[in-house]
């Protein structure tokens, strides 16, 4: 399952990143979620210290880890909550970094250009 | 750019804090922990993002002693945006100097603010294990050298964002002043009656930070933070808050926590206390994690108490039996006729010697300090040698 070309090449996704299924959470700017929603990290040419978690996608799994971000981090505020329904055939997903519900959400690269059209703005 | 608040005052381009630890990340950091130019820790939240991909990030400080409770209980993030100058950084592309401003809390939009209820992130379990160690490693670090809080309140403060220049810098001149007095008798012993204090350098404090909550200075010991052991000065920043606070509390205790001091420092306790009763100011004062409140009252009564020198009498004999005699905390009591007398023992006595007389009867050589007062007499007893009742008689 071919990924991101900005991915590394070696062990990303990592090996214990699963089949992405059910319910995931994204912030967006649009509504509907356009592509520009759908940039990562490592799009936006920036790395920090881990460049397999970067060329992801960052989503939430939990409904009520948006207010918990949004209470804490502002800059959520201003963002739109989308909801998508994925199936294994998107791409993998992995618990990264230090806060507990925060996932990685790897693109199969095949859904790349359409991931945005799974997402509906689900609160403002 | 094109934010919807535009930050007041004084714009300087630097670069943004150094990220230690990233705390929250989504689609890169959100939530950081970072230290400044200055080596100041800070917890910095992302707050706003414009048109072009700036991200407006508000820092706050935060040292070790408040993130380790936020660590344990996840409370208390906004309060840490409540209690200092906040700096703003808008930052355009990372490692590149950002725009930045220094804040009072109140200046900064409240939906720029984590909310009053906001908790911090739950961080993974392997995650938080490390950064708990590695703040109370700062923590104890930090407890190694000499740091005291000082907030006034009251006539010379205006709000949280001004204090009287005069004030302050004539209250902090006694109280460096009476920090000095107390360090220089640790290091050498009685101090003369005037001139020059002993080591009066090694007891410099630097005024490092303003914290907010009326108006406040932070005085750090000008030392190596990575030190292991505590600097004497630990102990003295201590032992001047508890005689501060014994002198507004009663005769008794004023007695007894002034003896363990030259009485020179009696004049400089007093001007102090008389800076802030003229000024009508009052004063919370927080020394290695202890906290101190004077209210006016409480500073009216020190003014009065301190007025005048303790009279000491170097060696007063009285006969009795040692019936209480506590090494470790240096305490003793005597039986005597008329009454139980308790006190100190001296850092100097001979504690083997002490415990020989332990439950006999002996002559107990006391230092005593008298405090004299509306008719009151409070005595506070440093016991300095014994020797037996008998040789005593024969002498």
């Amino acid at each position: 399952m071919p990924f991101a070309a900005n991915c590394p090449e070696a062990d990303c996704p990592p090996a214990d990143a699963e089949a992405v299924r059910g319910d995931v959470i994204r912030f967006v700017r649009s509504n509907p979620p356009t592509a520009a929603d759908m940039r990562t990290y490592a799009d936006d040419g920036r790395q920090g210290d881990d460049g397999c978690r970067a060329c992801a996608l960052s989503v939430l799994r939990r409904v009520e880890d948006v207010p918990l971000a949004r209470k804490a981090m502002p800059w959520f505020k201003k963002r739109l909550v989308a909801k998508a329904t994925l199936s294994p055939a998107h791409g993998r997903i992995l618990q990264t970094g230090p806060n507990k519900w925060h996932f990685s959400f790897w693109v199969e690269a095949g859904h790349a250009g359409t991931i945005h059209q799974s997402f509906t703005v689900v609160a403002a | 750019m094109s934010f919807a608040w535009s930050p007041g005052g004084r714009v300087q381009t630097v670069p943004m804090p150094t990220v230690k630890h990233v705390l929250y990340y989504f689609d890169g950091p959100k939530m950081v922990l970072a230290v400044d130019e200055r080596g100041r820790q800070l917890l910095g939240v992302a707050a706003d993002e414009d048109d072009e991909g700036t991200t407006r990030w508000v820092f706050a400080p935060a040292p070790p002693e408040r993130l380790v409770p936020l660590l344990n209980t996840r409370t208390g993030l906004r309060a840490l945006f409540d209690t200092g100058i906040v700096e703003v950084y808008d930052v355009a592309e990372p490692d590149v100097p950002a725009q930045s401003w220094s804040l009072a809390p109140d200046d900064v939009p409240e939906d720029l603010l984590p909310e009053p209820d906001a908790e911090l992130p739950e961080l993974e379990d392997g995650a938080r294990a490390q950064l708990l160690a590695e703040q109370v490693r700062l923590v104890e670090q930090r407890s190694r050298v000499g740091r005291t809080r000082l907030y006034f309140s009251g006539r010379p403060v205006r709000g949280r964002r001004g204090i009287s220049a005069t004030f302050a810098s004539d209250a902090l001149r006694n109280y460096q002043h009476l920090v000095s007095l107390a360090y220089g008798y640790r290091r050498k012993g009685e101090l003369r009656s005037t001139g020059p204090i002993p080591e009066r350098e090694a007891s410099a404090l630097m005024l490092t930070e303003m914290p907010r909550g009326s108006v406040g200075f932070e005085l750090v010991e000008d030392a190596e933070q990575e030190r292991v052991t505590p600097t004497d000065l630990v102990g003295v920043i201590s032992e001047v808050a508890s005689l501060l606070d014994a002198a507004a509390t009663n005769d008794t205790i004023y007695a007894e926590r002034v003896a363990e001091f030259d009485q020179r420092i009696v004049g400089a306790l007093n001007d102090f206390l008389s800076t802030l009763k003229k000024a009508e100011a009052t004063l919370k004062l927080e020394a290695q994690n202890r906290e101190y409140v004077f209210e006016t009252e409480r500073i009216v009564e020190a003014v009065d108490r301190t007025a005048s020198t303790p009279r000491k009498e170097d060696d007063r004999p009285v006969t009795g039996k040692l019936i209480g005699f506590l090494p470790t905390d240096l305490r003793f009591e005597l039986e005597t006729p008329d009454r139980v007398i308790k006190g100190k023992i001296s850092r100097d006595a001979d504690l083997e010697r002490l415990a020989s007389f332990f439950r006999k009867r002996c002559t107990a050589h006391l230092q005593v300090i008298t405090v004299e007062r509306l008719g009151h007499v409070a005595e506070a007893f440093t016991l300095e040698s014994v020797e037996d009742a008998a040789e005593k008689k024969r002498g």
